[in-house]
C-alpha cells in the first residue's frame, strides 16, 4: 500500500510525484511565514498590559480598542488618503521613465538604470532627515537659496516640507526606483513588433505608448500598484519625520511609536491586533492581484517568434524633453540629498552652505566614523547579511514565482497567497513576530536571524518581480525544448533563466541594496554580536550627530554604488547578446 | 469531494504551523551568577578577597556588554581606564540602544532566559517600570561599598542616593533635568519666558518653540504643577504649533543653529552647546524638576562579574573620563559643584529632584498621556 493511500483516510492528501517539489516549496515557504502570524494572532489576544508569553489569559480587547477608537478610524483615513496620493503620483513618474528607458533610444540608459538603485542606499527616515535639511523653514539650504534669490527679507520659507503635499512628495519620488526595478525588465521583454504594427498604421509614439504598450504591461503595472499601494500603507519613515509637525498622523507611525514606547511596555496586543487586521486588508488586496492576474497569459508578449526589442527613436525635441524630465528626477531624488549629507558630512558643526564655509571643509567626521570601534565587526555583519539576504532572496523568489506561474495548481495557489503575507503587515510588526518567535532559540544573537526577517520581508517583492516577467514567457519556448528532448534543467538553464536573468539581477540588487538600509530589523534583533551597520546609523540620527549618520550615509552609498555597476554592466552585457 | 479534502489538508498544516509556533518553547539559556552577592561579605575583611574573585571571574568572561547609545569614542577611554584600574583585559561592547529599547529588550530576553545584555542605563522612570515589570530582571542586592569601598572610595555617595527599594541592585550615574533654553541672537533676556505658563503667550506661537512628540520635557512637572495642570499646560504647548524634534540633542541643536527660537531640552544638552559657543542661554524659569539616571547590571546576563565592575566603575571614576570625553554626567547632589550645579545656580535655579519609585512610576504615566495627547492633536 502506498504512502498516499495510508494516508488519504486522515484527510492528509500526500501530493503526486509531479507536484512533489511544488509542495516542497510551498513548506519552506510556509515554515518561514506560518509561525510569525501564529505568534501575531496570540499576542493580539493577550490583556494589553502583558506580554506575549505571559499567563495572562485571552480577550479581545486590543481589537474592541482599534476598531471602536474614532482616533484610529481618522488614522485610517490619513493612511488611505497618503497612500493613494503617494502611488498616483510615483507610477506617473515611473511609467514615464520606464517607457522612455526601455522603449525608446533614450540615451544613458545604463546610468539611469543603475542610478535607480542609488537611491535605495539610503534608509528613508535618513533621506527625510536630509530633505529637512534642505526644507527646513528657517534655514534649509534650499530655503535660504530661495530666500537670497529674491532678496527676501523673510525669516522663513517659501517652501515648507512638513505638509501632507511634502510628504506625499517624497513618498512618491522614494518609491519610484523600486517600481522602476519591478516594471523595467517586464517593458524591456515586451514584443516589439504590436508597437512597430501600431506606428506602420500611422499612430504617434504617444498613441502607441497609450493605448498599446501600458495597456499590454496593465498586469505588471497593477501588480507593481497594489505592492507599492500595500508599502506606503505601511510606511513609517517618512510620515514619522514628516507627518507630526504637518500635524497628518498614520497608522504607521502609531505602531512604531507603539512598539518604541519611550516610557513604560510596549503595547503588543494593539500592536499584534493591527497587524492581523493589516494582514486582512493586505490579503483582500492580493485577490484583487490574483483576479488582475488571472488570465495573464493571454499578455504573454515573449514567444518563440519574438522579435528583438526595437527601440522608438525619439526626435531630438522629445529627447531634450525626456532628458530634462529624467534629469529633473534624478536631481531631485539623488542629487540635492547627497549633496546634503556630503555638505553636512564635511563639517564637525552643522554648517549652512557659504563660499567662506568652503575654507573650513575637512574629513574630521569620517575619521571619527571610520575609528568607531563597533564599524569592522557591523560591516563584515552588513556584508554577510546583504549577501547572503539577496541571494536566498532571488533563489527562492525565481522558485516561487516559477511554480505559481506555471503550476497553477491548489500548491501554487496556496504558495503565491503565503508569499504575499509579509508584505501586508507592517515590517516593525513583522520584526516583532520574529523576535518574539525565535528569541528563545540559538538563532537569537546570531547575523542569521536578521537574514530570515529580511528575507521574509523581501520575498513579496522579489516574488512580484518574477512573477510580471515570467508572465512575458509564453509556455512555447520551454515545450519547444522539452519537445526536442531537453529535460527540466536543461530547459530551466538554457532556456528559461537566460531570459530571466535581468529580473533576478534586479530583484538580487533590490534586496541587496534595502537589506543595506534597512533598521526595522536590527534595531528589533540585534544585539552586539550581529550588530550592522544600519544600528550605527540610526544611533547617530537619534543623539542628534548629524554630521556622523551623514558622513556614514555617504559611506553606504559608495558601497551599494560599487555593488550596483558591475551587477548593471553584467546584465547589460547579458541582454545585449 | 477533492476541494473538501484540499481544505481539511490546508486546515491540519496551518492549524498545525500555529500551534507549534505558539507552544512557546525556551532554551535553557545558561545564565552565570556573579561570584559576590549579599551574603558573602558579612565579614568585612572579605570585600577585596570577593573583588579579586570578581576580577579573576570577570577575566574568564572576557567582555562586557554596555546597552548605550553615546558616542563610541567615549567606550575606547574608559575601557582602557577600567582595564588598567581593575588590572584587567576585556573588552566593553556597546550596543547601540535608547534606554526605552533596552528596557523592552531585557524584559523579553528575561522572561525567555536569553539575557544578552549585561548593564544598562536609565532614568529612575524606566527603572520603576521595569521594577513593576519583573524584578527577576534585577540582580540579589549586593553591597557595593564592602566590594568596592578600598579600590573606589567614591560608591559610599553613589549607594547613598539610589531609592531604598533599589538598593543594592543599582548605582546612580547622573542626573537629568529639564529646562527651557532660548537663542540669544533670536530672543533677548527681557523676552525669555520667566515661567512655563509664559511660553503659551500667543507670541510663541507657529514652529517657534521645539519640543519632544514624545512627551518628555513636560512630564516631570506633575510633581509641582499637580497632575491636571500639567497636562493643561501640555494642551496649551501643543495648540502654540511648536516645532515637533524628536531627541533632546536634536532640539538644542535646532536651538542654537536658528531654526527655533526656543524649546525644552536636557539641561546637559544645553550645557554643551553653551560650552561650544553656541548662542544660546537658559531660562530663568524657577520649577525645574529632575530625575536620577541610574546604572544597571542585568541578571542572568552573560558576564555578570565584568556587569558589576563596570557598573561600580562608570558611575564612579568613569563619570571624569566622561567628563573628558565631552559626554558630561552630572549628578545634582546639593553639596557637589560642576558645570550643572553651577548652571542653575548662575540662572537662580534649584532643582526639584525625585527621588522615589511612585513619582518615577507616575512620570512614566504622565509621559504617555501627553505623548497621546500629541498624536490625537494632529486628527482634531
Amino acid at each position: 500500500m502506498s504512502v498516499r493511500t495510508r494516508l488519504k483516510p486522515l484527510g492528509i492528501l500526500v501530493p503526486r510525484s509531479d507536484q512533489r517539489l511544488p509542495a516542497l516549496i510551498t513548506l519552506v515557504v510556509c515554515v518561514l511565514v506560518l509561525p510569525l502570524f501564529g505568534i501575531l494572532l496570540l499576542a493580539s489576544l493577550r490583556p494589553p498590559a502583558s506580554l506575549p508569553f505571559a499567563d495572562a489569559g485571552f480577550t479581545i480587547e486590543n481589537y474592541v480598542k482599534i476598531l471602536s477608537d474614532p482616533f484610529t478610524h481618522r488614522l485610517l483615513l490619513n493612511t488611505l488618503a497618503y497612500a493613494i496620493a503617494s502611488l498616483t503620483f510615483a507610477l506617473v513618474i515611473t511609467i514615464a521613465i520606464v517607457l522612455l528607458v526601455e522603449r525608446t533610444d533614450f540615451p544613458f540608459k545604463a546610468f539611469v538604470g543603475g542610478a535607480m538603485f542609488l537611491p535605495l542606499a539610503v534608509p528613508g527616515a535618513v533621506s527625510a532627515f536630509g530633505w529637512v535639511t534642505l526644507l527646513s523653514e528657517r534655514h534649509g539650504f534650499i530655503n535660504a537659496g530661495l530666500r537670497a534669490i529674491s532678496g527676501s527679507t523673510e525669516v522663513s520659507g517659501p517652501l515648507d516640507i512638513y505638509t501632507f503635499a511634502g510628504m506625499v512628495f517624497l513618498t512618491g519620488i522614494g518609491i519610484v526606483p523600486g517600481m522602476f526595478v519591478m516594471l523595467s525588465a517586464s517593458f524591456r521583454n515586451m514584443d516589439a513588433r504590436m508597437e512597430e504594427a501600431g506606428r506602420i498604421s500611422g499612430a504617434t509614439s504617444i498613441t502607441v505608448a497609450r493605448r498599446l504598450t501600458v495597456p499590454i504591461m496593465l498586469p505588471s503595472i497593477a501588480g507593481a500598484g497594489i505592492y507599492y499601494l500595500i508599502v506606503v500603507l505601511e510606511m513609517f519613515e517618512i510620515p514619522l519625520v514628516i507627518g507630526t509637525n504637518a500635524r497628518f498622523p498614520v497608522i504607521a507611525t502609531y505602531i512604531f511609536q507603539q512598539v518604541h514606547a519611550p516610557s513604560g511596555l510596549p503595547t503588543y496586543g494593539v500592536v499584534a491586533a493591527f497587524g492581523v487586521l493589516a494582514l486582512a486588508i493586505g490579503l483582500g488586496l492580493a485577490l484583487v492581484y490574483a483576479r488582475l492576474t488571472k488570465a495573464a497569459y493571454r499578455y504573454a508578449v515573449v514567444t518563440g517568434r519574438s522579435a528583438p526589442p526595437n527601440p522608438v527613436k525619439l526626435r531630438p525635441l522629445a529627447k531634450s524633453l525626456g532628458l530634462s524630465f529624467v534629469g529633473a528626477f534624478f536631481t531631485v531624488t539623488l542629487f540635492l540629498p547627497i549633496a546634503g549629507l556630503v555638505w553636512t558630512s564635511l563639517f564637525l558643526r552643522w554648517t549652512p552652505p557659504t563660499l567662506d564655509a568652503l575654507n573650513h571643509i575637512s574629513l574630521d567626521v569620517y575619521r571619527l566614523v571610520l575609528v568607531d570601534p563597533r564599524l569592522a565587526r557591523a560591516a563584515a555583519n552588513t556584508l554577510i547579511l546583504v549577501l547572503s539576504t539577496a541571494t536566498a532572496t532571488a533563489l527562492l523568489a525565481t522558485l516561487v514565482a516559477w511554480m505559481v506561474v506555471r503550476n497553477r495548481g491548489r500548491w501554487a495557489r496556496l504558495l503565491d497567497s503565503i508569499a504575499f503575507l509579509p508584505l501586508t503587515i507592517p515590517a516593525v510588526v513583522v520584526a516583532l513576530a520574529i523576535f518574539l518567535t525565535l528569541l528563545p532559540t540559538p538563532l537569537y544573537g546570531t547575523i542569521w536571524i536578521i537574514v530570515l526577517g529580511l528575507v521574509v520581508r523581501s520575498l513579496p517583492f522579489a516574488v512580484r518581480t518574477m512573477h510580471a516577467t515570467l508572465l512575458q514567457l509564453h509556455p512555447e519556448l520551454e515545450e519547444a525544448s522539452k519537445v526536442s528532448g531537453a529535460t527540466e534543467v536543461v530547459t530551466m538553464r538554457h532556456v528559461v533563466f537566460p531570459l530571466l536573468m535581468p529580473a533576478v539581477i534586479g530583484s538580487w540588487l533590490w534586496v541587496a541594496a534595502h537589506s543595506i538600509r534597512d533598521f526595522t530589523f536590527p534595531l528589533m534583533l540585534g544585539i552586539s554580536t550581529n550588530l550592522v551597520i544600519a544600528q550605527i546609523l540610526w544611533s547617530f540620527w537619534t543623539l542628534g550627530e548629524v554630521e556622523r549618520a551623514s558622513a556614514m550615509s555617504v559611506l553606504l552609498l559608495l558601497a551599494v554604488v560599487g555593488l550596483v555597476l558591475p551587477a548593471r554592466y553584467l546584465s547589460g552585457r547579458r541582454h545585449a547578446s | 469531494m477533492k476541494r473538501l479534502a484540499s481544505i481539511r489538508t490546508l486546515a491540519v498544516f496551518v492549524v498545525g504551523t500555529v500551534l507549534v509556533s505558539c507552544s512557546g518553547t525556551t532554551s535553557s539559556g545558561e545564565s552565570a551568577t556573579a561570584v559576590a552577592s549579599a551574603s558573602d561579605t558579612s565579614d568585612p575583611s572579605s570585600g577585596s578577597s570577593a573583588l579579586q574573585q570578581m576580577i579573576d571571574a570577570a577575566q574568564q568572561e572576557g567582555a562586557v556588554v554596555w546597552a548605550d547609545n553615546g558616542a563610541p569614542e567615549r567606550i575606547t577611554a574608559l575601557q582602557d581606564a577600567f582595564n588598567e584600574h581593575f588590572g584587567l583585559d576585556i573588552t566593553v561592547e556597546q550596543v547601540p540602544l535608547r534606554s526605552s529599547e533596552a528596557q523592552t529588550r531585557v524584559l523579553q530576553e528575561s522572561a525567555a532566559d536569553q539575557v544578552s545584555l549585561d548593564v544598562m542605563n536609565g532614568s529612575g522612570g524606566i527603572m520603576a517600570t521595569m521594577f513593576e515589570a519583573d524584578a527577576n530582571a534585577f540582580i540579589d542586592p549586593i553591597d557595593w561599598v564592602e566590594l568596592f569601598g578600598e579600590s573606589l572610595p567614591e560608591i559610599q555617595s553613589v549607594v547613598e542616593h539610589v531609592p531604598s527599594d533599589w538598593q543594592g541592585r543599582l548605582l546612580e550615574y547622573s542626573h537629568q533635568s529639564y529646562v527651557v533654553i532660548y537663542n540669544t541672537e533670536l530672543v533677548s533676556e527681557d523676552e525669555a519666558p520667566q515661567s512655563w505658563e509664559d511660553l503659551l503667550d500667543p507670541a510663541w506661537q507657529g514652529r517657534r518653540i521645539a519640543l519632544d512628540p514624545r512627551g518628555f520635557g513636560l512630564n516631570e512637572l506633575f510633581v509641582e504643577l499637580g497632575t491636571d495642570e500639567t497636562l493643561d499646560l501640555a494642551s496649551g504647548l501643543i495648540a502654540q504649533d511648536p516645532l515637533w524634534i524628536e531627541g533632546s540633542p536634536a532640539i538644542a541643536e535646532a536651538i542654537a543653529i536658528g531654526e527655533a527660537d526656543l524649546g525644552v531640552t536636557t539641561h546637559l544638552n544645553a550645557l554643551t552647546q553653551i560650552e561650544e559657543g553656541a548662542p544660546v542661554a537658559l531660562a530663568s524659569i524657577p520649577l525645574v524638576v529632575a530625575s536620577p539616571q541610574m546604572m544597571m547590571p542585568i541578571a542572568g546576563s552573560p558576564n555578570p562579574n565584568a556587569a558589576i565592575l563596570w557598573a561600580a566603575f562608570v558611575t564612579t571614576e568613569g563619570i571624569a573620563i566622561l567628563e573628558a570625553q565631552g559626554d558630561p554626567q552630572h549628578r545634582l547632589w546639593p553639596d557637589l559643584d560642576n558645570a550643572s550645579t553651577e548652571l542653575f545656580q548662575n540662572a537662580g535655579v534649584e532643582p526639584h529632584v525625585i527621588d522615589n519609585p511612585d513619582d518615577f512610576l507616575e512620570a512614566g504615566r504622565m509621559q504617555s498621556e501627553i505623548a497621546q495627547l500629541i498624536q490625537q492633536s494632529g486628527v482634531e
